[in-house]
């Protein structure tokens, strides 16, 4: 939910009208009707900026479009950019685990009990709403600027997304159904299982998303701070070598991994929320 | 009333600061990087009187102004724009979604050594990850507009300009609301980030002096101020969606 997000209630409502006759072609015709304008719109960017490039118009010593193609093409298939990218995947998939499971564990246990809630919740929000960049060379000093204290830091902000979602989840159960497990004395431990977690689900999902996409940003920043290793420490090498074409290429890349990984979790949200109603 | 609200975070607070004095005492952790609670206390009035505290608090929050009024100029122009205009929405929401999703400190280095380490990369910085969270929430709220309410005042002969200023925008305040409210926080993070670096100065530069000379206690004075800062910025948004709009019901206070 992003709690705070209004709740779309417009879903559905911009999708096209059912095609009719002959289904091939109204598929098609959707298909190009959504990707066709924003491809263009790429298209008249990308021109426009390569002109201000071959013109000379700008002071900038930005790269064209062509240059950074061409480094996508050149430096996107070295092993110096595949190593950097499997360190710091490795960083994020070491750190995102353990991160969500101890996150939903601690999660379920404070949202079960409204005192704790009450104790710890707000500590953790102030906890949250810290700008978490400002933590990072705390983290690093304590845990090493190696592999530990980047893991250190994606844990860190999964875990402290993913545990207040989990209890915002948890404190949004339906008392009715808890009421009706109870009512059958179902044993606490079936009631958290079949009734609470599923009930929190989309809100750990939520948290899921909102965390990682805090934790990319965790791992390129932790990785300017120490500077040689991961994706992050190609584009500050590559910058300040003034090489922008190559230092734009570990920039896409992130983007796109965190765009996907956004999108996917957003539809798993959204199957999780059809069912309910 | 008060004190039921007030006092299980205060205990949870002493028991906390309590368990990491004795823990840091007890075990044999470097006290250098695991600094008990005592010696944080030394270091705050020490570093609350240095001038340069002063200084920083100052910078960090006129950049954080300036940055935050143009995301927000920015967020909500654009978001109503393309809220209203279909082709622009076609052509260029797919491309906000996706920069609202993906990791823009990474293009940090690359904007230094474009545009240099003058203010302009700062406020860049700052505005192009405080931008998104406004321009798609307020999209999100022009766009679900009773589209009932349009009708009605399209046949009292509106004009486009007053559909939006009397019917689109007072139906997306409560959104636009939401989205300064994400928006800001991502604006403190934005500026923190810039003060890392770009040129010196701000609270985040004082993070990163004390850091390099791994001085734990001081450190989290302005870390702490960082976090103050942030759930003020977050309750004074808070107040004035219940101020401005207070038909529109808030789940949770939560994230």
């Amino acid at each position: 939910m992003t709690v705070s997000v209004p709740r779309d209630r417009s879903a559905g409502a911009a999708e096209p009208p059912p095609p009719q006759g002959d289904r091939r072609t109204p598929d098609h015709h959707a298909l190009v009707s959504r990707w066709a304008p924003p491809l263009v719109a790429l298209l008249v960017g990308l021109a426009l900026w390569q002109l201000v490039i071959v013109l000379e118009l700008g002071q900038l010593p930005l790269p064209s479009p062509w240059d950074v193609a061409y480094a996508a093409y050149d430096f996107g298939t070295s092993g110096e950019f595949w190593s950097a990218a499997l360190e710091s995947g490795r960083v994020l998939v070491q750190g995102f685990v353990p991160g969500v499971v101890l996150a939903v564990a601690v999660g379920m246990v404070v949202g079960q009990f409204d005192l704790l809630d009450r104790g710890v919740g707000p500590l953790l929000f102030a906890v949250y709403t810290t700008p978490f960049i400002a933590l990072i060379p705390l983290l690093l000093i304590l845990f090493g600027f190696g592999v530990t204290g980047k893991t250190m830091i994606v844990f860190f902000l999964v875990w402290i997304t993913v545990v207040l979602q989990t209890v915002a989840g948890v404190r949004n159960v339906d008392d009715k159904h808890v009421e009706v497990a109870r009512a059958f004395r179902s044993p606490r431990f079936r009631e958290i299982l079949e009734v609470t977690f599923p009930a929190a689900l989309p809100f750990i999902v939520a948290g899921i998303r909102l965390g990682i996409g805090r934790a990319l940003v965790g791992v390129v920043v932790a990785e300017f701070e120490t500077a040689v290793t991961g994706l992050g420490g190609v584009i500050l090498l590559k910058a300040q070598q003034l090489e922008l074409a190559e230092a734009f290429i570990p920039a896409l890349f992130l983007g796109g991994v965190g765009v996907v990984l956004t999108s996917g979790l957003r539809r798993w949200e959204g199957r999780l929320q059809a069912w309910k109603q | 009333m008060r004190a039921r609200r007030w006092l299980p975070p205060v205990v949870a607070v002493v028991v906390i600061l309590a368990t990491w004095e004795l823990f840091v005492r007890v075990s044999d952790v470097d006290p250098t990087l695991f600094v008990p609670v005592s010696r944080i206390a030394l270091a705050v009035p020490e570093v609350l009187t240095d001038e340069l505290y002063v200084e920083s608090l100052l910078a960090t929050l006129r950049l954080l102004a300036a940055g935050f009024a143009i995301s927000a100029l920015l967020g909500v122009s654009f978001g109503l724009l393309l809220g209203r205009v279909r082709i622009l929405d076609r052509a260029l929401s797919p491309w906000a979604n996706g920069l609202y999703a993906a990791p823009l400190p990474a293009l940090i280095p690359i904007i230094t050594a474009a545009v240099g380490y003058r203010l302009t990369a700062k406020l860049l910085v700052v505005v192009i990850i405080g931008v998104f969270p406004i321009l798609i929430n307020t999209f999100q709220g022009v766009v679900e507009t009773d589209p009932q309410l349009i009708e009605v005042a399209r046949a009292f002969r509106s004009r486009e300009l007053q559909i939006w200023r009397n019917v689109v925008l007072p139906f997306a305040l409560p959104y636009i609301l939401v989205g300064l409210r994400l928006g800001v926080v991502r604006c403190l993070i934005g500026t923190v980030v810039a003060e890392f670096y770009t040129s010196p100065g701000g609270l985040g530069y004082m993070i990163i002096i004390f850091s390099r000379r791994f001085d734990m206690a001081s450190m989290l004075v302005p870390v702490l101020t960082l976090t103050t800062l942030g759930m003020a910025l977050v309750g004074i948004v808070g107040l004035l969606e219940r101020r401005l709009a207070p038909w529109q019901q808030r789940a949770q206070d939560r994230p």
